[in-house]
């Protein structure tokens, strides 16, 4: 659906007058949902996700005139949301000048109370120990256990080789299996 | 090893990923209201363009506007100076200065056809027109104005 979606939406783009307003809006109901589970699952804050999912489709707004179709719409889109997403690693760790440990024990402390969760006991511990990985293991593990994208489509959106992202992935998963066995 | 079936015992048994179970809930309605949300972002972004474009446009012109006053427009000093005949300022008045001055005053003086001094009797300024003040004559009216010989000489210095 969504690659049929994408084919409509470049034809919209191109057409003259409101088209790529329509174009927007279809992108938009394409794309809204995997967009921000991508942004919340690594921040995991629902309040933070949505600014930033926010921001990503404002962004995607000014950047579409220019999209040529040379990659697909989707890594298109995801590449702006890792980009936003660490920007937004970026700008509040200057803010609340703490290291990146201590920020990611506040995030997972927010779990506890946190009530756009739902989850039980091992999927809140899952979800804390995913909250103390380092920036890109955190995107990397969130795109490949949960959006299950293939390394190749990963690398084209972060811009990295796939045996790095493997490397990455595999000390996710050793840092999360870890944090379990201590918790 | 399985990850996901050893740390994630909800996926267990779960064929297709796609339907893992997710814990992180969004408010009712969320993704409903998303879309307009995102085209009032936009159109603030747009209005906040839009006044820092004007903020900026109105900087540069005010800056234009004052350079070019300040190195194109800017009035030059002038050099001509109110003769006050007087015997504290008189000495700074050079003659010609001061011949002028006497001249500008005999042609508003001319203009409202008042002063005959200059004049043969029964004469008008209009009757004779520009024509050049002797200099006994200039020395005549300043003396009638009060202007002392001493302050003449130094003022012809």
């Amino acid at each position: 659906m969504a690659e049929n979606n994408d084919f409509e939406i470049l034809r919209l783009l191109k057409s003259p007058g409101e088209g790529s307003e329509k174009a927007f809006r279809l992108l938009l109901e394409t794309y809204r949902a995997r967009v921000y589970w991508l942004i919340r699952r690594t921040l995991i804050v629902h309040a933070d996700a949505d600014d930033v999912a926010q921001e990503v489709f404002v962004r995607v707004w000014k950047a579409l005139p220019s999209f040529r179709g040379e990659s697909a719409m989707f890594t298109w889109i995801y590449r702006i949301t890792v980009n936003e997403i660490n920007r937004f690693l970026k700008r509040k760790r200057l803010q609340v000048f703490l290291p990146w440990s201590d920020a990611s024990d506040r995030i997972a402390g927010s779990l506890a109370d946190d009530r756009f969760f739902s989850g039980n006991e091992v999927e809140r511990l899952l979800y804390k120990a995913i909250a103390t990985l380092p920036d890109k293991q955190r995107l990397v593990f969130t795109m490949r256990y949960f959006d299950e994208l293939p390394y190749e489509e990963i690398s084209r959106i972060v811009g990295t080789s796939e045996g790095a992202l493997k490397a990455s992935y595999h000390h996710a998963m050793k840092k999360i299996e870890k944090f379990v066995k201590q918790d | 090893m399985n990850y996901r079936k050893k740390y994630s015992p909800f996926l267990s048994g779960t064929e297709t990923p796609a339907v893992k179970h997710n814990p992180l809930q969004t408010g009712a309605g969320y993704f409903d209201r998303f879309d307009e949300r995102v085209f009032q972002n936009i159109a603030k972004r747009r209005r906040q363009h839009r006044s820092r474009v004007m903020t900026l446009t109105a900087t540069a012109a005010a800056i234009t506007g004052f350079a070019f006053w300040f190195f194109i427009a800017k009035p030059t000093e002038s050099p001509v100076k109110i003769a006050v005949l007087s015997s504290d300022s008189v000495s700074h008045l050079t003659g010609s200065y001061l011949t002028d001055q006497i001249l500008a005053d005999e042609i508003i003086d001319m203009a409202a056809g008042i002063d005959t001094l200059f004049l043969s009797d029964g004469e008008l300024w209009t009757d004779v027109g520009l024509k050049e003040i002797p200099d006994e004559s200039i020395a005549e009216y300043l003396f009638f104005e009060g202007v002392s010989t001493t302050e003449i000489a130094m003022a012809e210095k």
